[in-house]
């Protein structure tokens, strides 16, 4: 007891797979050796967390209680944090971030731009818990949502609060939960499944590995709380074999919950048994799709399948079946714990909440960013990405990955919500954002995009196997500057017909990053297809503006490029 | 349910889909990878229709329809869509023919040219004139083509037995890996890769024949398009005509079709309808056109003229028949065999007892497993039971069977039932191809798979939990006789624990076991305890009989045999032997006088005295009775080898020219009458035919006979006297059987 009164601070190092990969294990042991040379392991905590979202500065720690934040850190600035900040309670100005136009430090968390316009709701947890122990959660208020679920509230009282919160999918199509959950629960068939989707595909997209990563807990309790909401007793994660870190620590949750009375028979005492299994999947993009996804549970190879029945209805091995993505999941115990009208204050009339976006391209900060809905395009791009970079000026973004579209500079000011981005010709989906300057061709970017999904498409049905293969070749003639007008009305008759005729989502939105370029940047279309001309200067086989570095997105560019002449 | 297409109202019970609804309004609509009996699959997106209030348009193969549906299947918005749809299916299919402007003017020379590797183009394509894809071009009015043209073919691949496979004509419609997953249970082919470099394939690339594939043949038959195909007809032009016979190479009784050109054999296809309802297996599907026109067919009678057989004509060899038989009248041994017609076996029949007084008229083959469903056997034999029935079984207890080769169809019934959750406990000590769907394995042969069905017969019992209301007669005894048997090895129990689990979640249940089960000293007591079990669970008895008709040659053999013959020591041991079964282990032991009735050249004939060519089935009517209990008449396809004849006009032959015509024979339907008249149980099963049922044998269920005696081993059981158990697969010494065969214990499970 004594001991921990004595710890005055604790050290905080963030080793995500983002972390890991920059070095953070290698500052955790030498934060660790720091320590102990000192012998100052009675007055200073080391915790070893998941992803705080600023990957950019990883490898990064913060000391905590005051959330002094350094970044890009070397093992041998070690020392100086155990030795001034940790023991002292002094910022290391070196170690510091500076606000690049005054150059004025900024230490603490909170006054650090990228974080100061955030509402971290979930990501919050991830600098407070060591995935590794179910007690940090605990210790944080984990599973307090459950007992009040379990033992104040009847199952229909769930959905009901769930539906007061208004919380809508995380994982692309903005469903309501609680319709979707309630539908579940009053399809007749036994036993019913959860599942948590936890395949994210979308290429640069990371917001789920990193909850399941930082905070595994939480994905479990909103799961337990909505197998009690449907009456279903089993339930898979179904996560992406590409995650090791993630697939490790979401396993050893489910065995501490598991023999914390968490999960299996009779939780917490109550007459509700439910476990959960981990499942993890070969890693294709359309295992994402919930049908798909079903099926590789089965072992069966993941296609999707025509829907209705929906898995409400049908799902698992043809019994009802509901499927939510990790975030959303992970909202259901805030929700329940701080109670709907909170969960619901956030966020704009239709669309409730935060969301965590994966803020990408020309951008200073890029990471994870969670907003509340409603923020605009600007205050993410400006404020807490910092804007793009000097002597560029913002072209567009992209948003909600492959299936997404693009939104010109001039809709900066959009509140991000599900209803105006899709107005706008984009979506939400799973979160994804690409910030794009005027150094993007808008061809050569919707080309990637096809390439993507003509390698991605489950090669199920026709229309999306074979089009989005003509597609993607069409793109590729005319970043070759061997296209013509015909080729361009060929192109949209393709979108049209691809996206009417497919069966699964891929199919249906495949033709998205075509039609959303070809609204908003037709012009660019037409210099590649008439003037031999590409404005951006990225297609290398045009003639570019002078000024402009040949830059395609991608190494399959070239490749692609080079069938789509043949 | 009330639904509107295409402003026509139809009122629906089920749930049947849009295309189900819009067929029976008499709507057309295009389909691709659609088929009856698979699951919807939606992937081609050929029969897309509007459905009012929809964003997407749906496809109606897959879609439910609802309450107040309304459904348009051919606005000109769909129509397009259709074509686009199209266009790109066949940006991928070679189709220069398809859309060809001279396509009419070229039906009649297109017939005649086959011979090439890959074809690009129907006029070169083995699936000419059997094509899906050329009807949905012609049904959708697709004109012209858009995309350029990507071959995604990796050449012909010839490394299979049977059939050719060849990637670049494939649509990716699934069928044939549907077929092989939800109707055969055999998944040797699936989908690999992703995207559009997806194929039809199998796993790691290998052989059909190293992947478990039956060679069914199911796929080729469910494929729209010349991806697969059978070899023989890629070198053969379009057929002329298909005619319907019923298989006589298992006990199964398919229906199928025979394709003719010019009269002669093409093609086999498995016909729609019970009992086999499109399909077949390696047999049926693959062997039969070699068969008919096999080179070591008898096509003229032959005699033995200083000790060589000669070819000669009918009458001298029937007259030298007559001469030998005559001489040995009282002192003639018949031998039948189950696969013939019962009309032949009648025929057969009485020649033998009331021309020839034979000494005794047998099967060739082992008929106990239909006998024995009973042990007063002459009496009682197994009920009848559909293909239907034991698709709707949810636990399956099989024997010493793997069932996808001696009883496929049974097989694939037992397969659709797994599919849905019904449980297999397999008793047996080789490899079965049912082995990997097993949830118990029991390791017995069936010497010692009796102590493992007693121990559960006693468990069963003792739980006291009869199916039957009240007491079934004999249940008191046989608890007395069950108390008194040894306890169960510990090991064993843990399994019986497990079974008697299921059972008690899950009936019906069925009992699946064929000759190989109840032959030897065991063998009428695995019968007896079968019959029991199946008795108390209230579950299906099902015999597999593995021959054409052995079900109906029990019952005549039964007829015939009611004590007409004497059985003396001295009379078993004949001096002549007509010789009308497969018997490829006869030796000829003094017998002074043998006559043949035989299709291949083979040992059994080349020892006897006269070969009297015999049709064999497809070429000759006659009614089967089949291993469900259901009577068929099949009609001759194709006319007979040569100067072969049926076996019931030779009988008449013999008779005549034994100076004892029998005109009961002399006719197809004097005989059937004859035969009507003297054997109640076909008579009863033709009376109720005239109805809409199924035609059935009748046979003493359980609930008549109740349960019986558990016999002792049968300790005068001689091997050497015994039935040699022959291999489903001889056939009346038919040479292909010898390449199934060796195709088989390639990779026998
Ligand atoms: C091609 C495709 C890929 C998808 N990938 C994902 C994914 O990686 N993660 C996810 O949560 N949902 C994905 N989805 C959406 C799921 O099908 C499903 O709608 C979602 O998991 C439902 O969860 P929610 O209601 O919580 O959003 C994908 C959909 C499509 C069509
Ligand atoms: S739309 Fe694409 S991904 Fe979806 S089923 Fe069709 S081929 Fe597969
Ligand atoms: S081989 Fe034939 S049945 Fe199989 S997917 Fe291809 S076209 Fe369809
Ligand atoms: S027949 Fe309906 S989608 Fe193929």
């Amino acid at each position: 007891m004594d001991e921990t009164v004595l710890i005055r601070r604790t050290i905080v190092v963030t080793a995500g797979t983002c972390g890991r990969a920059s070095g953070a294990l290698e500052i955790r042991d030498a934060l660790r050796a720091e320590i102990d040379r000192l012998g100052a392991g009675d007055r200073v905590g080391l915790l070893v967390t998941g992803c705080h979202g600023f990957c950019e500065m990883e490898p990064s720690v913060v000391v905590q209680p005051e959330g002094i934040f350094y970044g890009k850190l070397k093992p041998a600035d070690a020392a100086a944090i155990v030795k001034q900040t940790a023991l002292a309670g002094k910022v290391v100005e070196k170690l510091a971030c500076k606000i690049p136009t005054t150059g004025r430090v900024v230490a603490r968390l909170e006054q650090i731009p990228f974080f100061k316009k955030q509402m971290r709701v979930l990501l919050e947890n991830n600098l407070r818990v060591d995935p590794e122990k179910i007690e940090d959660y605990i210790r944080i208020g984990g599973y307090r949502a459950l007992t009040k679920g379990l033992f104040d509230m009847t199952s229909e009282g769930v959905i009901e609060e769930v539906r007061r919160a208004g919380l809508r999918g995380r994982g692309g199509a903005g469903f309501p939960t609680a319709v979707k959950w309630g539908l579940c629960r009053k399809a007749a068939g036994h036993p019913k499944y959860i599942i948590c989707n936890a395949d994210e595909g979308d290429p640069g997209a990371y917001m789920d590995r990193s909850l399941l990563e930082g905070n595994p807990h939480a994905v479990i309790e909103g799961m337990i709380l909505g197998a009690y909401a449907m009456g279903a007793n089993e339930g898979f994660i179904y996560v992406r074999g590409e995650y090791p870190l993630a697939v490790e620590n979401v396993g050893r949750a489910i065995e501490q919950a598991r023999s914390c009375g968490l999960l299996g028979p009779a939780i917490l005492g109550s007459e509700f048994h439910f476990d959960l299994q981990l499942i993890q999947g070969a890693g294709a993009f359309v295992s994402g799709e919930e049908t798909a996804l079903m099926a590789s549970i089965e072992g069966r190879k993941a296609f999707p399948r025509q829907r209705p029945p929906y898995p409400a209805e049908s799902g698992l091995w043809g019994k009802p079946t509901n499927i939510n993505n990790v975030e959303t999941w992970a909202n259901v115990p805030l929700i329940l714990d701080r109670g709907s009208a909170w969960y619901a204050s956030i966020g704009t009339e239709k669309s409730k909440g935060t969301k965590i976006f994966s803020l990408v391209g020309r951008v200073k900060n890029t990471g994870l960013v969670e907003v509340p809905m409603g923020v605009t395009l600007r205050e993410i791009i400006e404020d807490i990405g910092g804007g793009v970079p000097e002597g560029r000026t913002l072209k567009a973004v992209q948003t909600g990955g492959p299936s997404g579209g693009c939104l010109p500079a001039a809709s900066v000011d959009l509140a991000l919500d599900y209803e105006t981005l899709a107005k706008a010709g984009s979506i939400m989906g799973s979160g994804g954002m690409i910030v794009l300057d005027d150094r993007t061709c808008m061809v050569d970017l919707a080309r990637y995009y096809l390439h993507f999904l003509e390698e991605e498409s489950c090669g199920k049905c026709a229309p999306c196997r074979v089009g989005t293969r003509l597609m993607s070749e069409l793109l590729g003639r005319m970043t070759a500057g061997t296209a013509d007008e015909a080729d361009l009305a060929r192109l949209e008759s393709l979108a049209q017909t691809v996206k009417t005729a497919s069966l699964c989502g891929l199919g249906q939105t495949a033709a998205n990053p075509i039609l959303s370029t070809l609204t908003h940047f037709r012009s660019e279309y037409e210099a590649h297809i008439r003037e031999k001309r590409c404005p951006a200067g990225v297609c290398r086989e045009l003639a570019s503006s002078p000024d402009q570095p040949a830059r395609p997105i991608g190494r399959k560019a070239l490749k692609n490029k080079e069938r789509g002449r043949s | 349910m009330r639904i509107t297409i295409d402003g026509r109202v139809l009122e629906t019970s089920g749930a049947p889909t849009i295309l189900d609804a819009a067929r029976r309004l008499g709507i057309s609509i295009p389909t691709l990878c659609e088929h009856r009996r698979l699951v919807p699959y939606a992937a081609c997106r050929i029969c897309l229709v509007e459905i009012a209030g929809r964003k997407l348009p749906a496809p109606a193969c897959a879609t439910p329809v609802e309450e107040g549906m309304e459904v348009i299947t051919n606005s000109p918005k769909i129509q397009a869509l259709r074509r686009e749809v199209l266009d790109l299916i066949l940006s991928e299919h070679p189709s220069a023919c398809l859309i060809c402007l001279e396509k009419e003017n070229c039906e009649e020379a297109k017939s005649m040219i086959r011979k090439t590797g890959e074809p690009t183009g129907c006029i070169l394509c083995p699936a000419d004139g059997r094509c899906d894809l050329q009807k949905v071009v012609t049904e959708v009015g697709l004109k012209g083509l858009s995309h350029p043209m990507t071959y995604r073919g990796s050449g012909v691949r010839r490394d299979d037995p049977f059939i050719d496979r060849d990637d670049g004509l494939c649509i990716l419609c699934g069928r044939c890996v549907r077929v092989c997953h939800e109707i055969r249970g055999a998944d040797a082919i699936a989908f690999v890769a992703r995207g559009s470099r997806v194929t039809v394939g199998t796993s790691m690339g290998k052989r059909l024949l190293d992947v478990g594939c039956l060679f069914c043949g199911a796929c080729v038959d469910v494929c729209p398009t010349g991806a697969l195909t059978e070899r023989a007809v890629r070198y053969a032009s379009k057929f002329e005509e298909q005619r319907s016979f019923i298989c006589g190479l298992c006990g199964q009784g398919c229906r199928l079709g025979l394709r003719l050109r010019g009269g002669r054999p093409v093609d086999v296809r498995p016909e729609d309808g019970s009992p086999n309802d499109g399909q077949a297996c390696v047999k049926g599907r693959f062997v039969i056109g070699d068969l008919l026109g096999h080179p070591k067919r008898f096509v003229r009678p032959m005699v033995r003229r200083a000790g060589v057989l000669v070819e000669t004509s009918w009458e001298d060899a029937l007259a030298a028949a007559g001469r030998g038989l005559a001489e040995h009248k009282g002192k003639t041994a018949v031998v039948c065999s189950a696969r013939d017609s019962c009309e032949d076996l009648w025929a057969l029949g009485r020649l033998s007892r009331d021309v020839l007084h034979a000494s005794s008229v047998r099967l060739a083959e082992d008929s106990a497993a239909y006998l024995l469903g009973c042990p007063d056997g002459a009496e009682i034999y197994a009920p009848p039971m559909t293909v239907d029935e034991l698709s709707q079984a949810r636990i399956f207890f099989i024997f010493e069977e793997s069932l996808h080769l001696t009883a496929p169809i049974f097989g694939v019934a037992v397969n659709q039932a797994l599919l849905k959750g019904a449980k297999l406990v397999l008793v047996g000590d080789g490899e079965y191809c049912l082995d990997r769907y097993a949830a118990v394995r029991v390791k017995a042969g069936p010497a010692e798979a009796g102590g493992f069905l007693t121990s559960l017969l006693r468990v069963l019992i003792n739980k006291n939990n009869s199916h039957d209301r009240g007491r079934p007669a004999g249940f008191e005894s046989l608890r007395q006789v069950l108390r008194t048997l040894p306890p169960d090895s510990p090991t064993a129990s843990v399994k019986l624990d497990r079974i008697v689990g299921f059972l008690e979640k899950r009936r019906p249940a069925a009992f699946i076991f064929g000759p190989r089960f109840v032959a030897g000293p065991w063998g009428h007591r695995n019968a007896a305890l079968l019959w029991n079990l199946a008795g108390h669970t209230g579950g299906l008895y099902v015999p597999v009989g593995w021959e054409a008709n052995a079900r109906g040659a029990v019952e005549i053999m039964a007829e015939i045999n009611r004590g007409a013959f004497p059985r003396s020591a001295e009379l078993n041991k004949p001096r002549a032997l007509i010789l009308a079964g497969p018997d490829a282990a006869f030796k000829r032991a003094g017998e002074e006088f043998v006559v043949a009735l035989d299709a291949f050249h083979g040992d059994a004939a080349a020892q006897a005295d006269v070969v009297l060519p015999r049709t064999v089935f497809a070429e000759q009517e006659g009614m089967f009775v089949n291993a469900e209990g259901r009577l068929q008449f099949s009609s001759a396809a194709v006319t007979p080898a040569g100067e072969a004849r049926l076996i019931r006009s030779i009988a008449a032959d013999l008779a005549r020219a034994l100076g004892a015509g029998v005109p009961a024979l002399e006719t197809r339907d004097a005989a059937f009458k004859d035969l009507i008249g003297a054997v109640p149980s076909l008579a009863e099963a033709i009376r109720i035919v005239r109805g809409n049922r199924p035609a059935l044998i009748a046979g003493k269920g359980f609930a008549a006979k109740g349960f019986v005696d558990i016999p002792d081993l049968d300790m005068t059981f001689d091997p050497a006297a015994a039935f040699p158990l022959r291999d489903p697969d001889d056939y009346l010494n038919f040479p292909t059987a010898l390449e199934i065969k060796s195709l088989r214990t390639a990779r026998r499970r």
